[in-house]
């Protein structure tokens, strides 16, 4: 598949609807804050650490259809990991955009998005949220 | 009017329907071939040589000047060139003395290029305010431009509403405390020739790229009074008449800002594009582009959840879709070849006056038919059924 098919298809439509991690935490541990000035998406990102452990995190995504997948994806890999695995999914991304032969099964959905140099910084805004967070 | 024919982009890209001429436009071969001819055959620098080759190059590039003044109805000794419409105004923002207590007047509608150069030289800059249509608020502008207003600088036509500017209205305003006018012509300039006499304005920048010329040049205008009170923005060789290990003479406008190597070249293209459009028949070409505008926004209108942004003056068509992020709409469009921009077109405050945080802007030129605004309007229904 290539072209828009390839990029909007129903994996990443879903991962953007799913909104995984939507919301605030009240008390959070840690935020981020990342934003796209050639475009105006953003993203706030609240981390609650506990015990060396990444127990919740909620982020206010602003942004395109894959600015938001990308985040929905993020969300779902990093709850439960360690600040170090977390950072290893932020690097798992940009690698992949780099044309890494190997991707984690969550990001394969973005594959299509090595393509499209413009659209990069959409799909990494999440986790440079993130690790602005840590 | 298979104007089209002259554009090599279109035969080389068939299929591709560019509408994104706002942000730069395509390039007819024949300021091609000059670009081409003159690096090939007559490469020199300018004012600095005796040989041929230097001589062939100062008289190309004098001639571009006039090219630029017959565009603007205006002196060659008036024209300025800088590398674009951004250039300009940065140039005019380091040059102008300012006073403690001098306000600059622009607008909420202004491009970055002519709010930020401001902010830098540390103005106070005055804001006008827009309509509920999109277009600038003159109704109180006795109580925005006053004494103490050193430039008026304003969008003659903006990059996101198409709105023109009521030049004559803010020109009354300004003349009434003395203060010059710029205008960014930017969107206007694409768009025909203009006459600076009878707009009455005191400054005036617009960019090749956006007026089927190369990038890396474009023009700032100054009446000749106003252009002669300036000091240069930028030092070097060219600009200065005699220098000693102690002081240095400015050389008379345009050379007085002029530093440096021009863009010789680019200058050359720039002056045949211009003459190029001089030749066209542009009362038929506004009609040709105004009907598409109009087809374009009644398309538009008639669709659930768009919302157009401004009244489209100059061909320039900004929109919004309920739920459809203009990135993944332009994403979806340039696979079917359409060419459109998304985002906040560098005019974040204008956005955020309109109530919108980033749009979709279609730009059209006197090459757009019938068939790309057709297009585009089918693109979008079919963007909706991919992104559901």
């Amino acid at each position: 598949m290539t072209g828009p098919a390839a990029l909007y298809d129903q994996a990443i439509k879903a991962l953007a609807r799913a909104g995984t991690g939507a919301g605030r935490l009240e008390h959070p541990t840690a935020r981020g804050f990342a934003d796209n000035p050639f475009c105006g998406d953003r993203i706030d990102l609240d981390l609650e650490i506990t015990g060396g452990r990444i127990t919740a995190l909620a982020h206010r995504t602003r942004g395109c259809l894959l600015c938001e997948a990308a985040a929905s994806a993020m969300a779902g890999m990093v709850v439960g990991a360690t600040p170090t695995e977390a950072l290893a999914a932020a690097e798992a991304m940009t690698a992949l955009l780099r044309g890494a032969a190997e991707t984690p099964a969550a990001l394969a959905p973005f594959t299509p998005v090595a393509a499209h140099r413009n659209r990069h910084d959409c799909v990494l805004l999440p986790f440079q949220a993130l690790r602005a967070a840590l | 009017m298979n104007i089209r024919r002259h554009f090599p982009a279109f035969a080389a890209q068939p299929g591709l329907r560019f509408l994104d001429n706002a942000a730069t436009a395509q390039v007819p071969e024949i300021v091609l071939d000059a670009m081409r001819r003159h690096d090939a055959q007559g490469r020199g620098n300018v004012a600095r040589g005796q040989h041929r080759l230097a001589e062939r190059a100062d008289r190309a590039y004098d001639e571009a000047r006039h090219a630029a003044a017959r565009f603007l109805s205006a002196a060659p000794a008036e024209i300025v060139f800088t590398s674009g419409t951004t250039a300009a105004i940065n140039l005019l923002a380091r040059a102008l003395p300012l006073a403690e207590g001098d306000e600059i007047v622009a607008s909420v509608s202004e491009h970055h290029a002519n709010l930020v150069p401001w902010r830098m030289r540390g103005a106070r800059l005055r804001l006008l305010p827009i309509t509920g249509e999109g277009r600038l608020d003159l109704s109180r502008l006795d109580e925005w431009i006053t004494p103490r207003c050193r430039l008026v600088a304003l969008t003659h036509a903006s990059n996101v509403t198409g709105a023109l500017t009521d030049v004559a209205t803010v020109v009354e305003a300004a003349r009434a405390v003395g203060a010059p006018v710029l205008l960014d012509g930017a969107q206007a300039a694409p768009h025909g020739p203009r006459d600076v006499s009878a707009l009455g304005v005191d400054f005036y920048a617009f960019s090749g790229h956006k007026c089927f010329g190369p990038t890396g040049i474009g023009v700032l205008w100054g009446r000749a009074e106003q252009m002669e009170r300036l000091p240069p923005a930028w030092g070097g060789g060219g600009m200065v008449r005699r220098v000693t290990t102690d002081a240095a003479d400015w050389a008379p406008p345009p050379r007085r800002f002029e530093a440096g190597t021009p863009p010789i070249t680019q200058a050359i293209g720039l002056g045949v594009a211009l003459d190029w459009m001089g030749t066209l028949d542009w009362p038929a070409i506004t009609r040709h582009e105004a009907a598409l505008t109009a087809r374009l926004r009644d398309g538009l209108g008639a669709m659930k959840g768009v919302r157009l942004l401004g009244p489209s003056d100059v061909p320039i068509v900004s929109f919004t879709i309920r739920g459809i992020h203009p990135h993944d709409l332009c994403q979806v469009l340039d696979g079917l070849g359409l060419a459109l921009r998304g985002g906040h077109f560098c005019a974040q405050p204008l956005l955020a006056a309109l109530g919108a945080e980033t749009a979709t802007r279609a730009s059209l030129a006197l090459y757009n038919d019938q068939d790309d605004v057709e297009a585009l309007l089918a693109g979008i229904a079919e963007a909706r059924r991919v992104l559901a």
